[in-house]
């Protein structure tokens, strides 16, 4: 994607047009050395040394050779001294794109447009950055354009129905797609590809997004034979069966994606069966579990579909089953049922037999051991390890431990039991011991990583760093500190684990660090979309790329990013409690100072203050408006901007601390995310920058989530007194927080 | 546990699970691919949270002789070990690359040292060693490279290729080199 849009009028004698030639087609081969001769020798004739496009792609060729100051120099004197040519925009948009400037390589495109407006290679990459930046309107036009100028191309079709679909215009989408489908028709169906099978599959979601769901029944029927991936054929076909209330249909076509995969949730969920007859979803059940006896969903469905004895005799069997097998899952496998009481007292109830038994034969006989495993399956072993998981769950530690000892002293080699003893000392906030044991865990297994993980997390939690650094160094890279290969390798769970205690101990710089570069993570996360935007066009995997322009548009939401977020909001929030204190900058407590003085610095402050805020308002309304055009790039933070180093002591002693918290809560702003500490910290945060809009739809967030925390109420307090604050605002914001302010006000907690 | 094709969105918590249980680790980057690649046939198993248990990342091998398809990454959480999710797992997949590509075989690589995974590969899943390949991993440990047949096994399963002639002929040339590969 690096070509260059060849300009055919490029003003020079034949001589060097020939030598251009042979630049541009050196530059394609990737011969830059050889590249930058030809463009010396040319520049060498006096009356071409302002040549504008040999000046843009010697700059080009530089910049691939990683000369970038003077790629930057030759490419803005060539552009200088030919702004006719749309070779010179063209090059000086290439490399700002190789810098990551998308804005501003988007800006050049549009130039070389004005030039040369059918230009094919430089309508292309405009339209990649247009959906990397979702400007989808301009990408729709872009992408229309390419087409009609190469209208037999029917990836420029597929394209532009992507752009349609994106910018929500989905009947012509199908429409589109329609064409699209027809030009990629097989004569026969062997010639048949995946690649049409795609094509077909698209037209079929975009008629399901549309809720055209006979019209989509009818189009996944009549192409069937020409569909490859027969689950998401089938899949689609169910729902728009079950859209059209056409049950039995959608049964029949869920029978059959049973049989492919009876472990599939969902196919169970979507079964309907009639109210007046004795079929049900318990006595498909126990079909299945006939017909697939290795399938495990049919025997745990009828869990959740019964009660009392039914119940019980079931869940006997499960039990038996499982401890025989020695599952050490099956405690969460069936967890769930606890939230019905009656049902966590059965279960009790029939381990205890299971318990009584295995003890009365274990008395009698020496363990059993299966022959084709490597533990030994002593189901006394099991249902100790089970009643120990049993008793935790209803927070009777004690008991707890005392089944997990019992199941130690059974077998004491087996990881599963001291792993589980680490994690009731935790549920009983005994960190230090939780670390000790699970490291006990490990030691009896060193080459599992999970528990290598486990041991690392616990560790982390006890703020033992060091220790956790020497455990995990076992599975990363040698040669490299395993806290540097764990954030290189975009481990999420460890960034986060190993900031929180860097903050507990005080380390705040340290752990600052570590939340940028999860920040960093995410921008690049955000970033590489931009090579899959012609790789999937190419490759026909339009419903996947569809997901992932979607994805990406929320992709912070995930709670790597979020508790990321809202760690460093938090300590971003007690540097800056500390800051007047530390430094003194409002110089309000300068004991030196006269009490007239003071008074004259105060209104100074607060002028200053009401010009700042005159300005955060003016920024939030261009954030309101950013927000919609679902722009994910920070504008204060150019790319240039991330490879700044990261130095723990500087990030402690932040100049503006609280703009720091909101350079990681802002893009969560956008996203409605139900978490209640995210709230909090973006109550505490905007409130304090007096950004109030902001502050009083977290606290409504907040009063939804959890109406009876504690926060709720002290927030309330801050938030009610904001009126006084309100008025100095414009009344836009005004009616947003009166009308807020007065559900704040009449908020009773349940 | 369910078990599912994986989705674009779950590609990230497959990484997580990845980083949790082996230590061949990858940047998402090399996830989406996958999963823009060849949606069809990366498998995930989660339990009654929506958290990933186990899972097998899968790719088409497009370039060699005969495309076929290549298991990059199959994990399943230890606790999850014994209830079969490995094996569910990899015939979903394999049934992918049959119904979807047309595959004849599908590939992949395992330490030597890791005894537990070639004992599932070679005995459950019917793959057969083709050879050793030194040094394979970063920390300098050899691999077995490792072949599982898959014509057989859709007949078996009644499972039917979009190209049954192709899918069904002995190809000679391609024994050969099995040959040539096992004896190397």
């Amino acid at each position: 994607m690096t070509g260059v849009a060849e300009n055919h009028n490029t003003s020079l004698p034949p001589k060097e047009a020939g030598l251009f030639k042979r630049l541009l087609k050196m530059y394609e081969q990737k011969q830059y050395k050889m590249a930058l001769k030809i463009a010396k020798q040319i520049l060498s004739n006096p009356k071409l040394a302002d040549h504008g496009e040999t000046l843009a792609m010697k700059g080009l060729t530089l910049s691939y050779m990683g000369r970038k100051e003077e790629a930057y120099e030759d490419v803005k004197r060539g552009l200088k001294s030919d702004l006719k040519s749309y070779v010179c925009w063209h090059v000086y948009g290439l490399i700002q794109r190789g810098d990551k400037k998308y804005e501003e390589a988007m800006k050049c495109y549009v130039n070389a447009l004005k030039i040369d407006k059918d230009n094919i290679q430089i309508l292309r990459d405009l339209a990649t950055l247009q959906v990397q930046l979702r400007d989808l309107e301009g990408f729709r036009d872009t992408r229309y354009r390419l087409a009609v100028l190469r209208p037999s191309q029917r990836s420029h079709w597929l394209a532009y129905a992507v752009a349609l679909h994106l910018q929500g215009e989905l009947p012509l989408a199908i429409k589109v797609m329609e064409e699209c489908r027809k030009l990629a028709h097989p004569e026969k169906r062997e010639d048949c590809d995946v690649e049409y099978g795609e094509y077909i599959l698209y037209q079929l979601e975009l008629m399901m997004e549309a809720g055209s769901f006979p019209e989509a029944i009818e189009h996944s029927l009549r192409y069937e034979s020409y569909v490859f991936d027969n689950v998401s054929l089938l899949e689609n076909r169910v729902k728009a069966y079950l859209a059209s209330g056409k049950k039995k249909e959608a049964n029949e076509i869920l029978f059959t994606l049973l049989d492919r995969n009876a472990e599939n949730w969902k196919y169970y969920q979507d079964l309907s069966f009639p109210t007046d007859s004795a079929e049900n979803l318990l006595e498909f059940c126990k079909e299945m579990q006939k017909s697939k006896p290795s399938a495990r969903t049919p025997k745990k469905i009828p869990l959740t579909l019964t009660q009392g004895d039914e119940f019980r005799i079931l869940v006997r069997s499960y039990l038996t089953q499982g401890l025989q097998k020695g599952l050490p899952a099956l405690f969460n496998d069936i967890k769930l049922l606890y939230k019905e009481p009656s049902k966590a007292s059965i279960i009790e109830e029939e381990v205890f037999k299971i318990l009584d038994m295995e003890k009365s034969r274990s008395s009698q006989v020496s363990p059993q051991t299966s022959s084709d495993e490597d533990l030994p399956a002593s189901t006394l072993l099991w249902t100790y390890y089970f009643l120990a998981q049993h008793s935790d769950q209803k927070r009777d530690y004690i008991k707890a431990l005392e089944y997990v000892d019992l199941a130690i002293e059974h077998t004491p080699t087996l990881v599963e039991s001291y792993s589980f003893k680490a994690k009731i000392y935790k549920h009983m906030n005994r960190l230090v011991e939780a670390a000790d044991c699970m490291d006990e865990a490990q030691s009896l297994d060193t080459s599992d990583r999970f528990i290598n993980y486990k041991t690392g997390k616990y560790l982390l939690r006890a703020n033992l760093v060091d220790r956790a650094e020497t455990i995990l160094a076992k599975f990363t890279r040698e040669g490299m500190k395993a806290s540097e290969n764990l954030c290189d390798m975009q481990c999420f769970w460890y960034m986060i684990e190993s900031a929180r205690a860097l903050n507990r101990l005080g380390k705040v710089g340290e752990a600052l660090k570590i939340l940028h570069v999860i920040d960093r993570h995410f921008m690049d996360i955000v970033d590489d979309q931009l090579d899959f935007h012609a790789y999937c066009l190419r490759k026909s995997t339009i419903r996947s790329y569809v997901a992932l322009i979607r994805l990406e548009d929320s992709v912070r939401q995930h709670k790597f990013y979020v508790n990321a977020a809202v760690l460093a909001a938090e300590i971003y929030l007690q540097l800056s409690e500390k800051q007047p204190t530390d430094s003194d900058d409002d110089g309000i407590n300068d004991p030196s100072m006269s009490a007239a003085d003071k008074k004259k610095l105060k209104n100074k402050q607060r002028k200053a203050k009401k010009k700042a805020d005159s300005e955060r308002i003016q920024q939030e309304a261009a954030e309101k408006a950013k927000a919609h055009t679902k722009v994910k790039k920070d504008d204060d933070e150019p790319a240039a901007a991330q490879k700044e180093d990261l130095v723990p002591e500087k990030l402690a002693k932040p100049e503006d601390p609280l703009e720091q918290a909101c350079h990681f809560l802002r893009p969560l702003l956008v996203l409605d995310i139900p978490h209640f500490d995210l709230h909090r910290v973006i109550f505490d945060v905007y409130q304090r920058k007096g950004k109030y809009a902001i502050a009083v739809r977290s606290l409504l967030r907040m009063m939804s989530l959890q109406p009876n925390h504690p926060k709720v109420a002290e927030c309330r307090t801050v938030c009610l007194d904001f009126e006084n604050t309100v008025n100095g605002v414009p009344s836009a914001i005004q009616e947003v927080t009166q009308e807020a302010l007065l559900a704040i006000k009449q908020f009773v907690p349940v | 546990m369910n078990i599912r094709c994986a989705q674009v969105a779950d590609l990230m918590n497959m990484q997580h699970c990845n980083l949790l249980c082996l230590p061949e680790n990858y940047q998402l980057k090399y996830y989406m691919y996958h999963g823009l690649s060849w949606p069809q046939l990366s498998y995930i198993a989660e339990d009654d949270k929506k958290r990933i248990v186990g899972y097998v990342l899968a790719k088409m091998e497009e370039d060699d002789d005969e495309p076929h398809g290549h298991i990059t990454s199959l994990a399943v959480q230890r606790e999850y070990r014994r209830l079969g999710l490995a094996q569910k797992l990899m015939n979903q997949t394999a049934r992918a690359m049959v119904e979807v590509y047309n595959c004849r075989y599908v590939s992949l690589h395992v330490r030597v040292s890791n005894r537990a995974a070639y004992h599932l590969y070679s005995v459950v899943l019917q793959f057969k060693t083709t050879e050793t390949e030194p040094k394979y991993y970063a920390d300098g440990e050899d691999a077995y490279a490792m072949r599982r047949d898959l014509v057989e096994w859709a007949k078996e399963e009644g499972i039917t290729p979009p190209h049954p002639e192709k899918f069904n002929k002995a190809d000679r040339k391609q024994r050969r080199q099995g040959r040539q590969i096992a004896s190397s």
